[in-house]
């Protein structure tokens, strides 16, 4: 006859049983871990890579020739410029090292921005200051459509040239978030002379004009 | 002992098992207690202490002011309490780290219940030793006609489910038990409590919510703060308030356009009905409508500032006057915009006195003007407003009450807020610091226009679409003002989570507290009936298995307040 149990566990339900690591333990870890697994695949799932995109466009690599930092391109006052190349407004190409023996003002800008559609005017006056000696200005907008920037193109009349930067790529290269517009000056060796944070004070403005376009 | 019964099956320690140690403190329930009491502390702390706002959280500067900021409030603790982290409690190391103890604890706990809650209903104990028909919490003996087939019978009629279990020479033993299933209501809770957490986590770190003001046909804007290609814009094709035959709003909604890379969804949001788009719910959030387009253009024609106006609903308070010519007819009726200010002494600005001109015509058609000067300031939180006729004395005008002023009838007819704001680096501003300070008053036809002071030595009228010409050669132009709606981007992947969890929570509940589960051991002899069983404790199943008794006829089975009992 089997041994007979002198009563019943009264509250069964409300017990807990250790039933070795990996079934217990090991069971919770695993919840916890698809949990967080879920976590990460709604939080980033949409996260970018570096590295040039589709059609070749995106951050590329510095052209050959002396490297003067002696460091990798970073979007810092004083180390080389991430190269990049972007479609421009009528299509074609624009690299940033086209941009090699002259200083160039890379403006992120957006249409949205309202400062960026401030700053725009003075921009423009920069770029056709020194007839073609001065400082050169590339608009790089951020991830808007082609009539966007067209559209912004139009209603300030801007000349200088304006890329693309439609999967933000180089935005985030250049670690340019959400606070538009930044503007890094960049030397004729590609090293980055200063690095702006919002709008561009009329005052900076005259002060690049009369330094590098004079 | 029954306990310890039970706990046969459970996995034994031998020796140092770390993992079992891990285990005991983990379903500890003086430790969850304390872990419990210490993360509702610690969100108290969240509460009390005032809590650095978001986005200065990575600003290191921004961070700097507010600590200098609150320096005042709490002196020399102010870098410790910072270093605690007691000023960002949500976002501290620590804070997170107890949740997700607590999380640990509740999903051990959760898995540890699984096991002993299955076997419970699908294999309980069926047989017990006779001393526990003695000793047990609820039980009842007692004599009847009819031996076990009676008892069996009963049971059935019951809804409990019966079998015989052991025959003996003189006894016949009986399991039974009623709504055993139920067992799982207490395990259903807990894993509701579990959903909970894991709802709130998602909510937590992959939720997201932002709001956007976004006007008729302005550029379309980016919802997320950095690029990438899973940046999402957002476009406001017709932010659209519907108004009836009175003037009564009564249908808010905007229509939208959802870019994502090279994918658009055009669709309509309302507060009640949001539109999805990319995973994500776009609801109308609120309506503004104190945004306004303008426009400044150089000498040459090249347009130098064209911009959204947002007043961002800062307003300012300008009385509404009305002059009734000496013939009766109404001569001004609208807003007075502020047109200059004397600052008073109070560093507070509370004595400055804000200035004005009424100009209206003498009569209706008349192209000679009058103008008197008009003063006002808020004197204990009522606008006190002085009118000045060309060469008479100052007379307060009251409230409602019309004052003839050289035989016009000067009614101050109350206060209208109207949107008003500073804007910086305005194109041929004269102030110092570039800014100039716009109003949006209405005219008598209830039509928006524009007041710009700071441009130019008088101030500027724009009515809508007729640009003036400022000094220097700039050309001003209010265009328009602008519907706007406040539109909110949400996502929440936690929300199903706590859905199911509160749905959960209350089916393991009821199921737990009323439905009637019960388990019953019996041993029928050919003299006497005995019955013992369990229920929740709450329930008086004693008394219940002494009215079966009674019920099989027999005449020994009540206690004397068995049937007086109300219940």
């Amino acid at each position: 006859m089997t041994e007979v149990p002198i009563a019943p566990d009264e509250r069964p339900q409300r017990r807990r049983e250790y039933s070795g690591p990996a079934s217990t333990l090991g069971l919770a870890a695993l919840i916890i871990a698809v949990v967080a697994l879920a976590i990460w695949f709604f939080q980033f799932r949409d996260a970018t890579s570096g590295g040039a995109s589709a059609g070749g466009y995106g951050v590329i690599p510095e052209p050959a020739g002396p490297e003067p930092t002696g460091k990798a391109p970073s979007a810092e006052q004083g180390r080389l410029a991430p190269n990049f190349r972007l479609a421009s407004l009528d299509g074609s190409s624009i690299s940033l090292a086209d941009y090699r023996g002259s200083y160039v003002l890379v403006n992120f800008w957006a249409s949205w921005c309202g400062p960026c559609r401030n700053e725009a005017p003075d921009l423009e006056a920069l770029s056709n200051a020194g007839n073609g000696h001065g400082i050169a200005v590339l608009g790089v907008n951020q991830q808007e459509t082609p009539e966007a920037a067209r559209t912004f193109a139009t209603q300030f009349e801007l000349s200088y040239s304006l890329v693309l930067d439609r999967d933000g790529s180089v935005s985030d290269a250049y670690r340019v978030g959400h606070g538009l517009p930044v503007s890094f000056l960049v030397s004729p060796q590609g090293v980055i002379i200063k690095v702006y944070l919002g709008q561009i004070p009329h005052d900076e403005f005259a002060r690049l004009q009369k330094e590098y376009a004079s | 002992m029954a306990a310890t019964a039970q706990a046969a099956n459970a996995a034994r320690p031998s020796g140092l098992d770390p993992f079992r140690t891990i285990w005991n403190l983990l379903t500890n329930v003086k430790f969850a207690v304390v872990l419990v009491g210490t993360a509702a502390f610690a969100g108290l702390l969240g509460v009390v202490f005032p809590q650095l706002p978001g986005p200065m959280r990575t600003n290191t500067a921004a961070r700097a002011a507010w600590l200098e900021a609150h320096r005042s409030d709490f002196g020399v603790f102010t870098t410790p309490l910072d270093r605690m982290g007691l000023f960002d409690v949500f976002h501290t190391a620590w804070f997170n780290g107890l949740w997700l103890v607590v999380i640990i604890a509740v999903t051990v706990c959760t898995v540890s219940r699984f096991r002993p809650t299955l076997r419970s209903v699908r294999s309980p104990v069926k047989q017990v030793a006779d001393s526990y028909f003695e000793h047990a919490h609820h039980r009842a003996a007692f004599s009847h006609p009819g031996g076990v087939d009676a008892v069996e019978g009963l049971l059935q009629k019951k809804r409990f489910r019966v079998e015989r279990t052991r025959t003996s020479d003189d006894a016949t033993y009986l399991f039974a038990e009623r709504f055993s299933w139920s067992q799982y209501g207490t395990f259903l809770s807990h894993l509701a409590l579990l959903m909970l957490l894991v709802g709130a986590l998602l909510t937590r770190f992959a939720g997201f919510d932002r709001t956007l003001v976004l006007a008729d046909g302005t550029p379309a804007f980016p919802v997320f703060d950095n690029p990438g290609p899973g940046q999402i814009f957002v476009k406001m094709l017709d932010a659209h308030r519907g108004t009836d035959a009175a003037g009564n709003v009564i249908d808010f909604h905007s229509d939208l356009e959802v870019r994502k890379g090279e994918q658009v969804v055009r669709c309509t949001a309302t507060v009640n009905s949001p539109c999805s788009a990319f995973g994500y719910k776009v609801h109308q959030a609120a309506f503004f409508n104190d945004v306004a387009n303008f426009r400044v253009t150089d000498s040459s024609g090249h347009v130098i500032y064209d911009n959204v106006l947002d007043f961002q609903s800062q307003t300012t308070a300008v009385p509404v006057m009305r002059v009734t010519a000496p013939d009766g007819s109404v001569v001004f009726d609208q807003e007075l915009p502020e047109l200059d200010t004397q600052i008073g002494q109070a560093p507070d600005h509370s004595e400055d006195v804000a200035l004005s001109l009424l100009s209206f015509p003498k009569a209706v058609g008349s192209s000679e003007i009058v103008s008197y000067a008009v003063a006002w300031r808020v004197v204990e939180n009522q606008l006190r407003v002085a009118v000045t006729p060309p060469g008479g004395n100052t007379v307060e005008v009251p409230e409602g009450s019309p004052l003839t002023v050289d035989g016009y009838q000067v009614d101050y007819r109350g206060v209208d807020t109207i949107p008003a704001i500073r804007v910086n680096d305005m194109p041929g501003a004269i102030t110092d610091d570039k800014a100039v300070a716009v109003q949006m008053p209405t005219d008598r036809s209830g039509q928006p226009y524009l007041v710009v002071s700071g441009v130019d030595a008088d101030n500027l009228f724009l009515q809508a679409n007729s640009p003036v010409l400022g000094q220097d050669g700039y050309s001003y132009a209010f265009e328009g003002r602008l519907d706007a709606s406040g539109i909110s981007v949400k996502r929440d992947p936690g929300g199903t989570f706590i859905w199911i969890a509160v749905a959960m929570a209350m089916i393991g509940l009821s199921v737990t507290f009323y439905v009637p589960r019960r388990r019953l051991w019996v041993k029928v002899t050919p003299a006497r009936t005995m019955m013992a069983g369990i229920a929740e404790r709450t329930t008086r199943f004693g008394r219940e298995l002494r009215l079966m008794g009674a019920a099989l006829g027999s005449d020994d089975a009540l206690l004397p307040d068995d049937l007086s009992d109300p219940d």
